[in-house]
């Protein structure tokens, strides 16, 4: 059993260890929740499914891409900033959406307002992570303005 | 004075009175719309239950002016109710306080009151007051977040509120990320519970509940989690059971409706046979991984099972889903598992060389057979095996009939399903039941069933047979069976085993080599009170005993072991007498019972559960023993027997006495000389001529009737019209009764009366009148010259041609000898009839003495032996005999009647006279 191994740890590799554990299992949830919520997007908005995701603009690429190249607090940065990008845009579009586009599509604001939190926790638990390392909290500035709420 | 005085000071009261009330609204006139005289401090206050309260009520200084007014006439009120003045306390002049040490004393409105002159309540103020608590800090707080579809979570929390506030108290579920406060959850119509809708995985939350209310706010304590960990899933959904090739499997298969990105799954499966309740679980580690199917191993062949599953989060935490929808499967066919059981029925009945075998078998159980039975494979072995080749039967029914030679033989069989065949079934057919058999069979009811159980014998059994059969007299007794082990020693019957109804229970032993006798048993399931009891009757009644027999009750009837009949008897009055009898007894004789008594008798039968009692006889015991009435009418049969043969005896011994007595010698008629005794030459008989002709002396009484004339006086002729009638009657009736007279006198008989006269001196006196002499004194005062006599002295019975009138007519011929002769006596008949007309006689004359009819009856005899005369008189000749008799009485004249004795003297003293006879001047025929 992990729990006990992990019981005799030093509380801050545990919590290292839980971040992570919840960081990776949230950013699983939010690749699926993701994956299903553009579906929905390309079918109200009409979009050609086999839309490229690959260069969305102001979404950074994948920092995988630079291989082993990069240490850990970079990577941890790069993603941070990835995931408060996406923050950004999905507060874009749930606006977007809510006041536009779908005002009576509640349902819909509901995804987006969920992968919005998800993703806004994700982003803190990356930025735990990297205090954690005893690395800065990068600037919001780098992925652009802060989204004023979340909820 | 006084009163004027009084009056004045009660004018000045009401006119201070209402100056102050003038005052007090003018003042509040004049200040505004509404301006108090006074207020209280503090205003509309919120108080906590049982804390301190102090109020203060403030007048003001224009009242006080006005009214004359002063704080110490203050009066505090809670609604209607005076506070104790204890609580108050005057500050100053204007000030009045009231302190309330608990306020749960307190209610609303608390009112402040000036007593105006010392009499006059007027209100100043008044405040609400509200009272209540603060809020508790809510305790227990847990969450659990429910699926409720494939994307969607809610996250309910639940608290203990804590006490009532009695106030308006809110509670709200906070819960924040560690960067981000979450919108608060607001209970909704409950202040225990809140859901949350928008629930996130894998991101810490801290909740917590507030509570707050006018008096304060509490908090809960604060609980982290994250979510995921608190989740009751869905149960998988879509389960299907598919079987394998392997009989023993079953593949089960779903789908899980949460993904696996938000959590991975263990499950719980579980199973049953369908028939049954009990579940069975598959081994939980063997299923603590995220799946979405399983392989169920170890089950029955051709076994239908039904499959429901749970799952939870894979590390355990959170809860379990509720058990999904059950889902049934069916294991595939396998070879049964082992034979049917066996047995056998013999008939010996057609030869005594050959038997004809009823092979029976049972279908096997749905566990046994592994599949659908197509056909039983049947093999006959006779033993030795050498001396014939087997036979093979294959059968679809589960019996087989043989016809088979005497022997021991060998039965094996096989079910088929579309596998493949069972174990054979073995049975020895032995040529003798020469084995030990089961011992002490006892069977009874054990837990609603019938229990079986024997003792083995003591060799090894291979197996036993038990059969049972339920004994009626409406049916056969149709023969189950059933298999045990070689091993058991009882058994709970297989069957449908009724209540009430009488089983025959037969064990049978099986070997290897041989087989036993079977041994039985009767027993019930359950007993009842039997449906009626037994009809008794009498065979037998005698004067103290009576046997008293009935009919068995019918199997059907019984409903239970009879253990015994009890006969209940008695008198309609008398106690009811209870004897037990045994129930293999169909007679029993009462004894000791009363003679000539009817008695009622009743039978119950007995079983374990009661009695029934049948209907109820009467009978009457005999007022005579047996032998009774013989041993009283043989002897009084033979008494009389006995007194009539001494009487026979006694009779004939003295047959002469008799023959003297009832049957005299009647005179020979043709020896009469009646011809010489004519009335115009009146002859004395000579007494020698008598002595001559009656020589044994046989007339032993003579009777003399005397008759007087006066008393023929006494008799009117209108009285005497009865006696005529009753001689005319007498004529009519007996006119060819008597030959003497008739015959003498050639016309009909006229010797009733006559008749009359010997019957009643017959009867009067054992002897009987002969003759009799009259004596005539005179007829109308005249003297006759002489005494005629008449006698007859014929000792011949009549003849016949004598008592026929028409034999003899014409009266005119009675001047022959022959003819002329009267009865001197008549039979005993002639005389009773005629005596009662004789009686007839005496009461309708009842002035007539006694000596006078015998007078008449003399008359009417000498009338019959005189008539001389032709026929033409005699229908007057009666009445002239009467006018005769009657006329010497009117005329002083005297006839006598005497009686004579035997003697001769006797007879001498009345000479020449054997026979009554009247006679008349110029001769004895009356006119």
């Amino acid at each position: 059993m992990w729990v006990p191994a992990l019981a005799e740890q030093p509380p801050v590799t545990l919590q290292h260890h839980n971040l992570c554990s919840h960081a990776i299992l949230l950013a699983g949830k939010i690749r699926s929740n993701v994956a299903r919520l553009l579906e929905s997007y390309v079918e109200r908005q009409g979009l050609d499914r086999t839309i490229s995701l690959d260069s969305v603009e102001g979404v950074p690429g994948p920092a995988m891409e630079q291989g082993g190249e990069l240490t850990v607090a970079v990577r941890l940065g790069a993603n941070l900033q990835a995931y408060r990008a996406l923050q950004t845009l999905l507060g874009e579009v749930l606006e977007e959406q809510g006041f536009h586009l779908t005002p009576l599509d509640m349902d819909f604001h509901a995804s987006i307002q969920s992968i919005l939190l998800q993703v806004a926790a994700l982003a803190y638990q990356l930025e735990e992570l990297l205090v954690l390392l005893s690395h800065s909290r990068p600037a919001w500035e780098a992925a652009g303005p802060r989204p004023s709420q979340l909820v | 004075m006084g009163t004027v005085s009084k009056m004045s000071s009660r004018w000045s009261w009401v006119m201070n009175a209402v100056y102050i009330f003038v005052s007090i609204c003018s003042l509040g006139v004049s200040g505004g719309l509404v301006q108090s005289c006074g207020y209280i401090i503090p205003e509309s206050p919120l108080l906590t239950l049982g804390s301190n309260f102090t109020a203060l009520c403030i007048l003001n200084e224009s009242c006080l002016d006005f009214g004359n007014i002063h704080a110490s006439q203050i009066i505090w009120k809670i609604k209607s109710s005076v506070v104790p003045k204890e609580q108050y306390r005057v500050i100053n002049r204007t000030v009045s306080s009231v302190t309330f040490r608990d306020t749960s004393t307190l209610a609303t409105p608390l009112t402040c009151n000036v007593l105006a002159d010392g009499q006059i309540e007027q209100n100043i103020y008044g405040i609400a007051v509200t009272l209540g608590l603060p809020p508790e800090k809510p305790e227990n707080l847990s969450c659990v977040v429910r699926q409720m579809s494939k994307n969607k979570f809610i996250m309910t929390c639940t608290w203990n509120p804590g006490r009532d506030t009695f106030l308006a108290t809110d509670f709200c579920l906070k819960s924040q990320w560690p960067l981000e406060t979450l919108p608060d959850c607001k209970p909704k119509g409950v202040n225990n519970s809140c859901e949350i809708s928008n629930v996130q995985f894998f991101v810490n939350l801290e909740v917590w509940v507030e509570a707050k209310n006018a008096l304060g706010k509490a908090e809960s304590e604060h609980i982290n989690f994250d979510p995921v960990d608190i989740v009751k899933p869905l149960p998988p959904r879509n389960l299907t059971v598919s079987s394998g090739e392997l009989p023993t499997v079953l593949k089960l298969s779903w789908e899980n409706q949460i993904i696996v990105v938000e959590m991975e799954l263990k499950f719980n499966i579980r199973y049953r046979i369908s028939d049954s309740t009990d579940w069975m679980e598959v081994p939980p580690e063997d299923t603590a991984s995220h799946r979405t199917s399983f392989t169920v191993q170890s089950l029955k062949p051709y076994t239908k099972y039904v499959f429901s599953l749970r799952c939870m989060k894979k590390d355990g935490l959170g809860y379990w889903s509720d058990w999904s929808k059950e889902k049934s499967g069916v294991t595939s066919e396998a070879k049964p598992s082992k034979g049917p059981p066996l047995w056998r029925k013999i008939d010996i009945s057609h030869s005594p060389n050959s038997w004809t075998v009823h092979l029976i078998w049972k279908e096997l159980d749905r566990s046994e057979a592994n599949g659908i039975i197509l056909r039983y494979e049947v093999t006959v072995r006779a033993r030795p095996s050498l001396s014939r080749p087997p036979e093979k039967y294959s059968v679809n029914s589960t019996n087989l009939t043989l016809n088979l030679t005497n022997g021991t033989y060998d039965v094996t069989v096989t079910a088929h399903n579309r596998i493949g065949g069972s174990p054979p079934s073995v049975l020895l057919i032995p040529a003798s039941n020469s084995k030990a058999s089961v011992k002490d069979i006892k069977a009874y009811p054990k837990d609603g069933k019938l229990w079986v159980e024997w003792t083995a014998p003591d060799n090894s059994v291979v197996k036993y047979v038990i059969e049972w059969c339920m004994v009626s007299d409406s049916s056969d007794c149709t023969t189950e069976w059933q298999q045990e082990l070689g091993t058991s020693q009882g058994t709970f019957l297989k069957g449908d085993i009724k209540p009430f109804k009488c089983y025959l229970i037969t064990v049978y032993p099986l070997y290897t080599n041989g087989q036993g006798n079977g041994q039985s048993t009767k027993a019930y399931l359950q007993q009842s009170m039997p449906e009626k009891g037994p009809t008794v009757q009498t065979k037998k009644v005698g004067k103290a005993e009576a046997v008293l027999v009935w009919k068995p009750l019918a199997v059907d009837e019984q409903n239970g072991f009879i253990r015994y009949y009890t006969i209940l008897y008695r008198t309609i009055s008398g106690n009811e007498t209870a004897v037990n009898v045994d129930p293999s007894k169909t007679e029993y004789t009462l004894s000791s019972l009363s003679s000539d008594t009817l008695y009622m008798v009743k039978m119950e039968a007995h079983t374990d559960e009661g009695g029934t009692s049948g209907p109820v006889f009467t009978f009457t015991t005999q007022k005579f023993g047996k032998g009774e009435i013989e041993a009283i009418v043989v002897p009084v049969c033979l008494a009389f027997l006995l007194s009539i043969l001494l009487g026979v005896l006694f009779c004939f011994n003295k047959r002469d006495l008799i023959k003297k007595h009832i049957w005299p010698n009647v005179p020979d008629p043709s020896k009469s000389n009646i011809a010489q005794w004519s009335p115009q030459t009146p002859t004395k008989h000579n007494f020698s001529s008598k002595d001559q002709m009656y020589p044994e002396g046989s007339f032993t009484d003579v009777s003399v009737v005397e008759i007087e004339a006066d008393d023929k006086k006494s008799f009117s002729e209108q009285d005497l019209k009865p006696f005529n009638l009753l001689k005319k009657e007498k004529n009519t009736s007996e006119g060819h009764s008597s030959g003497i007279g008739g015959s003498s006198c050639m016309s009909s008989p006229r010797q009733s009366v006559s008749d009359s006269d010997e019957s009643e001196s017959a009867q009067n006196t054992s002897s009987t009148v002969q003759y009799s002499t009259v004596v005539l004194n005179g007829y109308r005062d005249q003297i006759p010259s002489v005494q005629v006599f008449s006698r007859s002295e014929s000792t011949q019975p009549l003849l016949d041609s004598e008592e026929k009138p028409e034999d003899n007519p014409g009266g005119g011929e009675s001047a022959t000898p022959r003819q002329q002769y009267f009865k001197q006596n008549s039979s005993q008949d002639e005389t009773s009839t005629d005596g009662s007309h004789f009686e007839r006689a005496k009461q309708v004359t009842p002035p007539i003495n006694e000596e006078d009819l015998v007078g008449l009856t003399q008359l009417q005899i000498s009338d019959h032996s005189s008539q001389p005369c032709g026929s033409g008189q005699e229908k007057n000749k009666p009445e002239s005999a009467l006018a005769d008799v009657l006329s010497p009485s009117t005329e002083g004249q005297i006839l006598r009647l005497e009686t004579m004795g035997i003697n001769t003297a006797t007879v001498d003293e009345v000479p020449k006279s054997y026979m009554p006879q009247t006679v008349r001047q110029g001769g004895y025929m009356p006119q």
